[in-house]
Order: structure tokens, then C-alpha cells, then sequence
């Protein structure tokens, strides 16, 4: 029986639509968590206030965010990072043609395309609860103009939040690998999120803790090329650490 | 060409050793059985050689490769066993599209009409199937994959037997219309023989015999006469087990007996006669039959 | 800062984290790969439904209030009293009013949030100028600077009514008026221009003002409570 040779990219290329087809529950997931936040948006109590209730005249107002659909796909960003690097996938993977680095390869296509869902749909999450603001009793004011009158600014949106999602991705996937590639890892990782949350309640006593500072290093950036080269070199440098790990995990270890 | 060249490897668990310094080769189609005792090491070495885990120390070559991060290995080689990891979500016949899409020898026709066969319906999942029938499943899989390099950990466990010898007897017809090296292993060597060529016996994580089936069996022999009969004609004889089968004994004994030997057990009423496949093979692993009996009667 | 307070989010997203963990096996092997497609496309199809829907709602039915700093808010009744010019939205109508010798000016009501501010003109005849401000409304920003939203122009006022040599400010019907308003997240807003969330600290409503040009030449009669009404100085 004569060998068969397959090319690194036809395989990366097979086994990112096998991770579609076989994590479609994945974007799934992300949906229900997005309508349950709706959910909460909606039937929870708005953030208003009362106006001056005077005895002829009365002023209510009710203001809306996606704040927390936003704060959800982030969540979700953090789960999917995560599932990536468990074994069962890995596993799956090799159950069909793979090596470590068309694993590592495929798992970021896989990244790229989810990354891609939740922003355009966290974004487009956004037109639903102005839906909902549309439907209330009332008039409505839409204070950050849609897709017609600001067309740069929602692209803008959906742009800034695929990075975000994918900068989650990349650098859970990459710290779980390292996990999972040797268990006690999980102890300079505990330790620098631990240092790094402690240090941002430091920050609010006044002083800058280090998760405040890298937030404010890519959240202050207002210029959307060097906010791109930011998370850019961010993330091709945490990727390319990820191919440490990903090529000295065991396949089938029981 | 040899498919599999092993050369002084071992592979240790943290620190604890599961293989020490393995050296054999597998030539191409051959079909190879892996015994040993539970814990011996069989599936660490089949795991190593599919490319999931790496050696510790020592040269191990797959298709000319290290087979750890080979994409070479891993197109050519496909591992079953029964813990297959398939995606929840995903029905056997999509299971089989993904097959389809890796495995460039994958028959699809062949692999439906088994599912037929052993009637294993393809629109449901696999986590829905009994635990033979996941088996079954699996192993379908190994056959219709046509893979130049097959590797069956234990395919047959929960599976009735029935199924077993269905399972053999299809493999061993697909293997001539379409020859490979086919690594297999089991617990139980007695279903394998009509399928196996050479046999590689792993005890106390080293290799204990590799080799061909029937050499195997001509290694050993078996005595039957009286105790006093028995122990007289094996003076300075390597014994592997005693039985007592009602009047008579039955002693298995390494077989180095000489013509001269020979005509004189003939001569003495000894008869002598080949083992099973299985006797030898609990002979070279140490499991002297009535062995457990000494744990009761010390 | 309590160890409770430190590890308090810290807990919150590792349960949050179990949760999605949780939803997303169930999902995984609870539902077909197709179920998973479907459900995929209905809410990608949802998702753009409501997207045109809410832009087509955006440009017909959104409120678009203007938007002003505390600056440039105009205080209509110190304008009167100091002469100086009033914006045009601010004025409900303009009427001019023919009375004879006398001017009785009422209110149906006590508690009423007009003022009326009578001014007595050098000029001879009997024609009264009648010009209704309407009550400024606005949604206060909460930052100082801030923009505050100008909701005026969506106040009904029942104007005066005048009869023969009466006038007479109704009885104003109550109203209620519910603003919802939708900002996008600031988390992903800052290549755009609002890269701050919008805070608004309350709402702020003026009285409306009815201003009087009176001739000399005209008797008034003011059946109101004094703080109601202000006469404005002549010069």
C-alpha cells in the first residue's frame, strides 16, 4: 500500500472545518448566553431615573447598553480559549489526520472564525436592544448612531471587539497549553492573575495595579492602526509561545 | 520494507517505567499480534508508535519518521481503541464524512455495509450505542480506513462473540484484498490466531518473545505420564507449568529436545504433543497454570 | 480592601466561567450538528432582521433632541427681563390680540408652572403681543461640560385663552413623557467618537412663560398669585 503525503496546509485547511462542524456548539452557546443577556436586559430594571415629577408634567428615563453582551462573548472568548486545549479535543483531532502544529494552526483559524461571530454579532446584539428601546412605550433616543449614521463607527465596533475576543482566545489557549502541558504551570499562572487582579483593587485605592495598565495599554488607543500593530504583536507573540507547549502534549494520556 | 523500527526505547511515566528498551522491527503487511499481562506496556507502545506520546529515551521510526508530531504517521496510521474521542454532537455517518475526508484510502461502501452487518444504525450517535456496539463501531472504522499502518488496541472489549469472530474474520478478509501492518492487541490470543502472523509478546515492560506464531508453538511442548515419569524425563529441562488432569500429568516444557530424546520419551509411554497457541503464550508470560492455586495452598 | 472583596470577583467569574463551561457541553451533546446549524442561521437571520428593522426605526421614529451645554441654555425669563434676543425654538406662538379698555389676566389653576410677564409698552391702541415660551425640559449631563439633551420641542402646552377682555391660562393636562435611550458599550467604542459613556444626573424643567406686551392705554386686572407673575421693569 503506497503512502499517502498530505500537505501541512490541506491539513490545517480539513481540520479547521472538522473543528466547525464538530464545535458548532460552541457558537451555539455564545448565542444562548447573548439572548439570555438580553433576557436580562430587558426584563431587568433599567437603568433610569425619575424626572421631575411635577404636577403636570413628568419626565421618566430609561437608558440601555450592550455593556453585558458585551461582557458575555468576552466570558464566552474565555470559555472557548480554554475548551480548546482540552484533551477531548485534542484527541478528537487525532482520531482524524493531525500533528501538533496543524492542531495549533487549526485551532486558530477556529479562533479567528469565532472571534469573527461574536463581534459582528455582539455588535449586531446591539440592533436588538435598540429594537427593544424601539418597542417600549415612549420615545426613544439612539445616542450612538447605527449602521446608516455612522457606518465608520459601527465597523469601528465590530472591529475593536473581534480583537478583543480573539486577544482572550489566544492567550488563555496559550496559557491552558502550558497547562496541559506540565500541571505544575498552573502556578505562576494563578499567581500572575492573582498579583495582577490584587494590584487592579490597588487600583482602586489610587494606585495603577497591572491588569489596569495592560487594559489602558490597548483600551486607551484611539488610532485604529497602532491599535491594530498593539494587538497584533500581542497576539502573534503569545502564538508563537503557544507552539511550545503544543508540541510536547501527549495525545491520549490515560 | 520495514514499517516500525524500535531500537533501545523506553518510555517512563513521570518516573515510573511502563517500557524498557524495546528493539524490534515490523516489516510492511504483516499482521502483528500484542500480548502480554494487563500493565505489560502494550498500549504505551502502540500508543508511541501511532505518534501520541513520545519515547523517553531510545530511536523509534514509523514510515522513516519519529512518529511524535509526524503528520506522515498520522495520515498513514489510524489508532483504535475504546476510547475513541468523537465530537458530541456529530451522527456516525458524519463521522465517517470526516473518515472520508482524512483517510485517503477510506471506503465508505465497504464501511456502510458493515454498519448493515452488524446492524449499527448510521443516523444516531455514538455515545447512544451499548458498549459493544461502540466497539463494533470502532472497529469498522480500523478496517475501512484501509490505513497503510492499522493499530487495534483491544478493538474486541464488550463485544459479544458473535461479534468477535465477525470482527477477525472481516479484517482478515479485507487485509488480503488489500494488504497493510496491522498492529493488534488483546487479552486474549486464543481469538486472534487464525488472524495473526508473528506475535510480540511484552512481559515486564521488555519484549519476551517476537516472532512467528507457529515457531512460537514449536518452542514449547507438551508431556503427559506419571509424575515420576514426567520428572524424570525432563532432568535439567526448562519446566513452564504441571497439571494434573485426573491419572495423568501434563507438563509443559521448553522444547530442546534432541531425535535421541525424543525416541526415548516415545520409548518410556511419554506422549508428547504441540501446545496451543495460548499455552505457550501463558507460558512465556509466566502464567504457570495452578499458579494461583499456590496463593491458597501456601 | 477585605481578602472577601479580593477574592469575591475572582469567585464570581470562576462560577460565571462553570456556567458557560455547563451551557456549552449540554449543547454540545444534547443537540444534532444540524439542530446546531439551524439554530446558527435563525439567529444570524434575526440578528440582520432587527438590524434593518432598527436602522429603518433610527431614521424615521428615533427622537433626535438637540444637544446643548449649560451655555448655551437660554433662561427666557431673564431674556425678557434683559432685553435680549430668544432662540425661535423656544417660542410656542407668537399672537397679537385686539382687547378694549380693559385686560382681566387669570389661571384655572393655583398650582400651575406658568409665569406670565407683563410688560406695559410706550405705544397707544389696543393691540396686546402675546408671545408663549414654552417650558424648557433637558436631560441633564452628569458631567460638567456635558451635553445635556434638549427635550422643549416635545412639550404640549395649552395656550392661553383669551376672551373679550379676559385671558386666561387653562388647566394643563398632565403629561408624561418616556424617554428610552440605547448607547452602544463603551468597552468597543473607542475608535469612535464616543468613547465615553453618556451620564445624566437628571432632568430639569423651566415654567412656561407667557410674555405680555400691553399698551399703556390698556386697564389690568391681575387675578394672580403674586408669585406667578412678574412685571418687567420699563426703560
Amino acid at each position: 500500500m503506497s503512502l499517502t503525503h498530505r500537505t501541512m496546509g490541506e491539513i490545517v485547511k480539513q481540520q479547521f472545518l472538522f473543528k466547525l462542524r464538530s464545535n458548532a456548539a460552541v457558537i451555539t452557546a455564545l448565542f444562548v448566553m447573548q439572548a439570555v443577556v438580553w433576557g436580562f436586559i430587558i426584563s431587568g430594571a433599567p437603568n433610569s431615573f425619575p424626572g421631575f415629577s411635577m404636577s403636570t408634567f413628568e419626565l421618566r428615563w430609561n437608558s440601555i447598553t450592550n455593556d453585558k453582551v458585551v461582557m458575555a462573548s468576552l466570558l464566552w472568548a474565555l470559555v472557548v480559549g480554554v475548551l480548546m486545549t482540552t484533551p477531548g479535543q485534542r484527541n478528537a483531532s487525532f482520531t482524524y489526520v493531525s500533528s501538533p502544529v496543524t492542531e495549533n494552526l487549526a485551532n486558530f483559524c477556529f479562533f479567528g472564525l469565532a472571534a469573527i461571530i461574536a463581534g459582528v454579532t455582539t455588535v449586531l446584539s446591539g440592533s436588538v436592544l435598540k429594537l427593544v428601546v424601539f418597542m417600549k412605550d415612549g420615545s426613544s433616543i439612539i445616542e450612538t448612531g447605527g449602521l446608516i449614521a455612522a457606518p465608520l463607527d459601527f465597523f469601528s465596533r465590530i472591529v475593536v471587539m473581534i480583537l478583543y475576543t480573539l486577544l482572550i482566545m489566544v492567550v488563555v489557549y496559550t496559557c491552558m497549553l502550558f497547562v496541559q502541558m506540565n500541571r505544575l504551570m498552573i502556578v505562576p499562572i494563578v499567581l500572575l492573575v492573582l498579583l495582577s487582579t490584587k494590584s487592579s483593587v490597588f487600583g482602586h485605592l489610587g494606585i495603577e495595579g497591572n491588569i489596569v495598565t495592560l487594559f489602558d495599554f490597548f483600551y486607551n488607543e484611539s488610532s485604529f492602526w497602532l491599535f491594530l500593530v498593539k494587538t497584533g504583536v500581542v497576539m502573534a507573540i503569545v502564538s508563537i509561545l503557544s507552539f511550545f507547549p503544543s508540541s510536547r502534549i501527549e495525545v491520549k494520556q490515560s | 520494507m520495514t514499517v516500525i523500527s524500535v531500537k533501545h526505547v523506553s518510555k517512563n511515566y513521570s518516573r515510573i517505567a511502563a517500557l524498557t528498551d524495546l528493539t524490534f522491527k515490523i516489516e510492511e503487511n504483516v499482521i502483528t499480534g500484542i500480548v502480554g499481562r494487563n500493565g505489560a506496556g502494550k498500549t504505551t507502545l502502540l500508543k508511541m508508535i501511532a505518534g501520541f506520546q513520545k519515547t523517553t529515551k531510545g530511536e523509534l521510526r514509523v514510515f522513516n519518521e519519529n512518529p511524535f508530531r509526524s503528520l506522515l504517521v498520522s495520515a498513514n496510521s489510524i489508532y483504535i481503541d475504546d476510547a475513541m474521542s468523537y465530537p458530541g454532537s456529530m451522527k456516525l455517518h458524519e463521522l465517517f464524512d470526516e473518515f472520508n475526508r482524512f483517510y485517503a484510502n477510506w471506503n465508505e461502501e465497504l464501511a456502510v455495509r458493515l454498519m448493515e452487518y452488524f446492524s449499527i444504525p448510521l443516523n444516531t450517535r455514538h455515545r447512544f450505542l451499548s458498549k459493544g456496539k461502540r466497539s463494533t463501531f470502532n472497529a469498522i472504522v480500523g478496517i475501512a480506513a484501509r490505513c497503510p499502518l492499522t493499530i487495534f488496541d483491544e478493538p474486541t472489549t464488550g463485544m459479544d462473540t458473535a461479534a468477535r469472530n465477525d470482527f477477525y474474520r472481516a479484517l482478515l478478509k479485507d487485509y488480503i484484498a488489500f494488504p497493510r501492518t496491522i498492529l493488534l492487541s488483546s487479552h486474549y490470543i486464543d481469538e486472534m490466531k487464525d488472524v495473526l502472523e508473528n506475535l510480540l509478546v511484552i512481559h515486564r515492560k521488555r519484549i519476551r518473545y517476537h516472532g512467528s506464531v507457529s515457531d512460537l508453538q514449536e518452542a514449547h511442548v507438551s508431556l503427559r505420564g506419571s509424575s515420576e515419569q514426567l520428572s524424570g524425563a525432563t532432568l535439567g529441562k526448562n519446566i513452564v507449568s504441571k497439571t494434573t488432569r485426573g491419572l495423568q500429568d501434563e507438563w509443559i516444557v521448553e522444547n530442546d529436545f534432541s531425535d535421541a530424546e525424543r525416541a526415548e520419551l516415545n520409548r518410556q509411554g511419554i506422549t508428547n504433543t504441540s501446545v496451543s497457541l495460548n499455552d505457550a503464550y501463558l507460558a512465556l508470560t509466566e502464567q504457570l497454570r495452578g499458579g494461583i492455586d499456590d496463593v491458597f495452598n501456601a | 480592601m477585605t481578602a472577601y472583596e479580593l477574592v469575591l470577583p475572582i469567585i464570581a467569574v470562576i462560577l460565571l466561567f462553570l456556567v458557560v463551561w455547563g451551557i456549552q457541553r449540554a449543547l454540545q451533546n444534547r443537540f444534532t450538528r444540524k439542530s446546531h446549524y439551524k439554530v446558527i442561521i435563525a439567529y444570524m437571520t434575526f440578528l440582520l432582521v432587527a438590524l434593518i428593522v432598527t436602522e429603518i426605526l433610527e431614521q424615521t421614529t428615533s427622537l433626535n433632541p438637540t444637544r446643548i451645554t449649560s451655555q448655551e441654555k437660554v433662561d427666557v425669563g431673564r431674556a425678557i427681563l434683559s432685553d435680549k434676543s430668544i432662540p425661535e425654538n423656544q417660542l410656542a406662538i407668537e399672537r397679537t390680540h385686539e382687547v378694549d379698555g380693559k385686560l382681566s389676566i387669570k389661571a384655572e389653576q393655583l398650582e400651575y408652572e406658568t409665569i406670565f410677564y407683563i410688560e406695559r409698552s410706550f405705544e397707544d391702541g389696543n393691540t396686546v403681543t402675546e408671545r408663549v415660551y414654552k417650558p424648557s425640559v433637558t436631560i441633564e449631563a452628569a458631567k460638567i461640560g456635558g451635553k445635556s439633551y434638549d427635550l422643549s420641542q416635545y412639550v404640549k402646552v395649552s395656550l392661553p385663552v383669551w376672551k373679550g377682555q379676559e385671558v386666561v391660562m387653562p388647566f394643563q393636562s398632565k403629561q408624561e413623557l418616556v424617554v428610552s435611550a440605547y448607547q452602544d458599550s463603551i468597552f468597543i467604542s473607542q475608535l469612535t467618537s464616543n468613547r465615553v459613556r453618556n451620564l445624566y444626573k437628571g432632568s430639569k424643567i423651566s415654567d412656561t412663560i407667557v410674555h405680555l406686551i400691553i399698551p399703556e392705554d390698556i386697564e389690568l386686572d391681575i387675578q394672580l398669585d403674586p408669585d406667578y407673575y412678574v412685571e418687567v421693569p420699563r426703560y
